[in-house]
């Protein structure tokens, strides 16, 4: 049990994707969780990268796909995950916006979201930038505290 | 005798510090923004996933993605209903989501609560002899507004118990004014779950 609260408590961040665009919609980026970190460039004009802090949860969630479209001017956030757990699994989701010089737009505009997914589920997450500053977005993954 | 001081002032030291502990609350700031999971009742994460839906869910609408390209539509807020058992401060609901909008450049409000003010100021402008009448505001200028979100938020509760369970869901429209058509209706489903534990806290 205390082993439990110790892996918990060192969660805080939990799983961390950065994805970068500039107008472009990418897709593909996938990690086994174990990686500590994974870059896909499919091509010149958007990267994407993935940050794990916490590799306990990085084994029971998986990143199958970032996209990044337009509503207008305002860039949508699309990102599907995965649960590589046998059983449901409670986290927390959170968009982090940030401008074409990678400044974060509203720090505190977007609150964590709960997301609870059953044994292998997969869902479709999405975001809309709070304003048509925004090019670039991250998504944080963590449990729920 | 020694001993019996000793003794009493063991005990005053020992009350000191229970009585110190006790009241002394660890207090510390927290995230404004995290999820809170206290209890089913409706929580600043509720109302923060809520305003968050609602803006969202409006600026992906193509028809209003449409309008919105073309100039900055005016809107108001209506109070929204509550129909649930609980106080909730719906006003807060959307004043968040009427900020959040505004923050996008793409809507612009008109506050019916500030009126009052408005009005006493243009009075004070237009009478009291103080200002410039080349700048004093006119009345009659004001712009009506073209579309109102109205609203209500409901809860569907069951407790065997053991078991609480709460349903939230809160419904947001667009009504043209002109029209009187619904340009625009979402709607944010929550649930909450508490299982009362069978030994213990």
């Amino acid at each position: 049990m205390k082993n439990i609260i110790t892996i918990r408590g060192c969660i805080y961040l939990g799983l961390l994707v950065f994805v970068s665009t500039a107008g472009m919609s990418l897709s593909g980026c996938g990690t086994s969780g174990t990686m500590a970190s994974l870059t896909v460039q499919p091509n010149n004009q958007a990267s994407t990268r993935l940050i794990i802090n916490n590799p306990f949860l990085a084994s029971k969630i998986r990143v199958d796909s970032l996209q990044a479209s337009f509503s207008g001017d305002l860039l949508v956030a699309h990102v599907g995950v995965t649960s590589t757990h046998n059983s449901a699994l409670d986290v927390q989701y959170k968009f982090r916006w940030y401008d074409s010089q990678g400044i974060e737009v509203a720090p505190d505009g977007a609150p964590w979201q709960p997301l609870t997914l059953y044994g292998g589920e997969s869902k479709g997450l999405q975001g809309v930038a709070p304003n048509p500053t925004v090019k670039e977005f991250k998504i944080e993954i963590r449990y729920t505290q | 005798m020694q001993e019996k001081f000793v003794k009493t002032a063991l005990v005053g030291l020992f009350a000191v510090t229970i009585s110190g502990c006790a009241s002394a609350p660890v207090v510390k700031y927290g995230e404004a923004t995290s999820m809170q999971t206290v209890s089913t009742d409706f929580s600043s994460s509720d109302l923060q996933q809520i305003a968050s839906t609602m803006v969202d869910s409006l600026l992906v609408f193509p028809p209003i993605v449409e309008v919105t390209n073309q100039r900055r539509p005016v809107l108001t807020v209506d109070q929204i209903k509550n129909k649930t058992m609980q106080h909730i401060d719906t006003e807060s609901v959307t004043d968040s989501i009427r900020t959040k909008l505004i923050q996008t450049g793409k809507f612009r409000f008109i506050d019916r609560t500030t009126d009052q003010a408005a009005v006493n100021e243009v009075t004070t402008q237009q009478d009291s002899g103080l200002v410039d009448k080349n700048t004093a505001v006119q009345f009659g200028k004001q712009i009506g507004a073209e579309y109102i979100l109205t609203g209500n938020i409901s809860e569907i509760e069951q407790d065997n118990g053991k078991v609480s369970d709460v349903y939230y869901k809160f419904t947001l429209n667009l009504k043209n004014l002109t029209t009187g058509i619904l340009e625009w209706s979402a709607e944010k489903e929550i649930r909450k779950t508490a299982m009362r534990r069978t030994f213990g806290g």
